[in-house]
């Protein structure tokens, strides 16, 4: 990988821009967080961007699947350099088998993503491990291990009306969005899968997640195969295939516990690079001097789109019911404001500060999303600075003074020396690991136990404490020494260091307040990945949809164009 | 077949691993975090590093942290008395202080006895990339060099795997021109290391209540 995707802050961002540009306590509050919404530089988006562009190819060299489902499958999607398929392992699991959580131990289908074709003794391999998953091993010749449940009601309704020749209701794909959802899609390393370092150097595989999202993309290709053979099997001749347009509000669901959320804590030079494009997308867009007719027209036609999204998106949680009306509310406002529009210099920059001082946060950061998207040679090639060698970032700077550290924490971490600790209701969540099922949990402090053995994502009161530990300390001093007698704050000096350099590391927000609400860093990083639904079941974990609207393998198929 | 027992961990695995373990051994989190870098980046090139973590640790499993610390007198890495280095500490506090007392020259630094010093090397590895040098390690029962020799280094430092505790002597001799190692197949680990590691990783980990089910996800199934 390249410099540039180390230090995208420093060397990608002009001073000319800077008056445009959202400022770190701007954008790293959970609330603004948890409104993101998927933009042209979502992971998901990216895949298909590049897979387009560079004429990728797709297939089903495989399908060994019976009448009742059980059997195995291959996809292939060939790319300029190289070969990946995705295998897929299909059972009829019993109802009450059937779990979203990471306890679960069998599942209706699972998947592994290998790099180049898997030979024949791999697939006996991959048969013995993968619906076996976390109790399984691959191997380095594989890059993601994957699984999916049905959605009960969705995947029987289709196969049945299918199976006697009818097209499933419309109403109903769009109202669940999918046939299978995954409940964890694994990479980097897991599961003895080939570490992230060692492919990270391939074009195709540069962005984050997009080995992870291939796959939820061939599994999507996988579902409505699936739902066509058990129809055919069904129903016999009486059988038709699912309509292609109403394929297309098919994504593939994914179910999200609290796992999700302590990842951008524990990668803060991967958030801050995140951040940083996305802003430095939209700074480039408010700063056009003027609009073109055809990204107006283009713009006009992302709202509808989201106006239509925001329509057909709904949720039983009290939350996100609110957010919605927020958001139709909003996306409203900007139709209306649109009819003077564009009028004058910076069109884009008009539009934008009218939105900050009259939309809510979700207005503001959909209006962001439909922004950056009629702006595809502005933006997109920002997509190569959202990695991150986290490596790099490691080794601590001992040589620093006690002076200049202080100097760092008053600067990046204000909004955490001005939070009162002594107040219960700001310290009363704790992070820890179940010993039951090694999953992230959130206990209340005052009330349960287990405190002691906390997990290091109470940022804002660590800083206070690294702040107090050297308040009395001479200037002079170094970090090196500091950190020989006090071990307990090597931690948060190194995140302090980290911050220093990149702006956007850390989520300003108290993890241990009463009132945080984990579904915002879920959410946050959901858009990230291209999620366009987003229904909380609670404030701790979260359904959504990836893919829907997309295009499937066939349809961007090389080898089909002709 | 024995020479295949154990299980292949990926770098990623590693670190995970090992970081958990040397939190649930006691050590504070930011030492973890160098503890897991240190097995992660020995797998990466081929060492076993989670086996020599595994025994350090269960050397002494509940072990005063406070006593592992150490200082540095005239150039001198001094363990507190009776006691040996801690790699990790060692590895961490020669990390922080290379930009302070690392000359132009390569300058020397001697040790106390330091315990599973093959754990010390990742820690010279990273020095040495960062100020462009090479770094070499001597004990009583041999040298290893990081930056050239590929295969003399994997020897090196299979040899060192096998010592419990030395006194070293540590240099950063200036080159120019040096190519990291090439990363290795990663070492299958003994299962005994991995449950060891387990068994400390699980005191990071807090038993359930009821309240702390509740919450996590769907109570009422999946079935929809």
């Amino acid at each position: 990988m390249t410099q540039a995707q180390e230090q995208p802050v420093a060397l990608a961002l002009s001073d000319d821009l800077s008056r445009f540009r959202r400022t770190p306590d701007q954008v790293m509050r959970l609330s603004r967080m948890g409104s993101a919404h998927p933009t042209r530089l979502s992971f998901l988006r990216i895949l298909l961007r590049r897979m387009q562009k560079d004429g990728w190819s797709f297939d089903r060299p495989v399908w060994e699947v019976d009448a009742n489902g059980v059997g195995h499958a291959i996809y292939r999607a060939k790319g300029p350099d190289r070969t990946y398929c995705l295998v897929a392992f299909a059972r009829d699991l019993p109802d009450d088998m059937r779990s979203d959580r990471v306890i679960a131990t069998a599942w209706d289908a699972t998947f592994a993503l290998c790099d180049g074709e898997p030979t024949p003794a791999d697939l006996v391999r991959l048969a013995a491990n993968v619906p076996l998953q976390e109790a399984g091993r691959v191997s380095t010749s594989e890059l993601c291990l994957s699984r999916a449940n049905r959605s009960v009601r969705l995947f029987g309704h289709v196969v049945d009306s299918l199976a006697s020749g009818q097209q499933p209701d419309p109403a109903e794909l769009q109202s669940v969005g999918y046939l299978m959802r995954t409940t964890a899609v694994y990479g980097a390393g897991k599961f003895g899968a080939v570490d992230r370092e060692r492919v990270a150097d391939r074009t195709e595989l540069s962005e984050p997640f997009q080995a992870e999202m291939l796959s939820v993309w061939l599994i999507r290709a996988f579902t409505v195969d699936l739902v066509n053979h058990l129809a055919a099997a069904k129903g016999g001749e009486k059988a038709v295939a699912l309509d292609k347009g109403l394929r297309r509000h098919l994504g593939v669901g994914n179910a999200t516990g609290l796992g999700m959320a302590p990842f951008l804590v524990r990668h803060p030079v991967l958030l801050n690079n995140w951040m940083a494009v996305r802003e430095e997308a939209l700074a480039r867009v408010r700063a056009l001097p003027q609009s073109s007719a055809e990204t107006v027209a283009q713009f006009h036609t992302a709202l509808e789109n989201a106006v239509q999204n925001a329509a057909t998106w709904t949720s039983d949680h009290p939350l996100q019911i609110a957010k919605l009306a927020d958001l139709r509310r909003d996306l409203a406002r900007i139709d209306a404001q649109l009819t003077d529009w564009p009028d004058g210099a910076h069109p884009w920059n008009q539009l934008w500060l009218w939105a900050e001082a009259t939309l809510s946060e979700e207005g503001q950061e959909a209006l962001l999303a439909l922004m950056l998207e009629p702006h595809g040679p502005l933006v997109d090639g920002l997509a190569c600075c959202l990695s991150a060698q986290e490596g790099k970032s490691f080794a601590l700077d001992g040589a620093m003074t006690i002076g200049v550290l202080r100097d760092v924490l008053h600067q990046h971490y204000d909004w955490a020396l001005s939070i009162d600790f002594t107040a219960q209701k700001n310290q009363s969540l704790f992070w820890y690991v179940s010993e039951e099922k090694l999953e992230p949990r959130i206990g209340a402090r005052f009330a349960e136990p287990g405190a002691a053995l906390e997990q290091p994502l109470g940022i804002a009161r660590m800083a206070r404490d690294l702040h107090t530990a050297i308040s009395d300390l001479p200037a002079k001093g170094s970090v090196a020494a500091f950190l020989l007698a006090a071990p307990e704050h090597r931690l948060m000096v190194r995140r302090a260091q980290i911050a220093a350099r990149h702006p956007y590391a850390e989520v300003q927000g108290n993890l241990l307040a009463q009132d945080m609400l984990p579904i915002d860093l879920m959410r946050f990083k959901l858009a990230y990945f291209g999620a366009s639904h987003f229904d909380p079941r609670s404030d701790k974990w979260v359904r959504i949809s990836l893919f829907q609207g997309e295009p499937f393998p066939d349809e961007i198929n090389a080898t089909d164009k002709g | 077949m024995s020479r295949q027992a154990g299980t292949r961990l990926s770098r990623n695995e590693t670190e995970a691993l090992c970081q958990k373990a040397a939190r649930g051994a006691g050590m504070a989190w930011g030492l973890a975090e160098e503890a897991g870098f240190a097995a992660g980046w020995l797998a990466a090139h081929g060492v076993d590093g989670a086996t020599a973590l595994f025994r350090h640790l269960a050397q002494r499993p509940n072990r005063d942290w406070s006593a592992a610390r150490a200082s540095l007198v005239d150039g001198h890495w001094r363990a507190y008395t009776g006691h040996n280095l801690c790699p990790i500490v060692l590895g961490a506090a020669l990390s922080d202080h290379a930009p302070l007392i690392i000359g132009p020259e390569g300058g020397q630094i001697n040790t106390d006895q330091v315990e599973r010093p093959v754990l010390l090397l990742p820690f010279l590895a990273a020095i040495a990339a960062r100020q462009g040098s090479a770094a070499m390690l001597a004990w009583a029962g041999g040298q290893v060099r990081i930056g050239g020799d590929h295969s003399a280094f994997l020897k090196g430092a299979a040899l060192l795997t096998l010592t419990n505790a030395a006194a070293l002597s540590i240099q950063f001799p200036e080159v120019t021109g040096i190519e990291p190692f090439p990363l290795q197949t990663t070492p299958r680990v003994p299962s005994e290391t991995i449950a060891g590691l387990d068994g400390f990783a699980l005191r990071t980990t807090v038993p359930a209540t009821e309240t702390s089910r509740r919450g996590a996800g769907a109570i009422a199934g999946d079935n929809d």
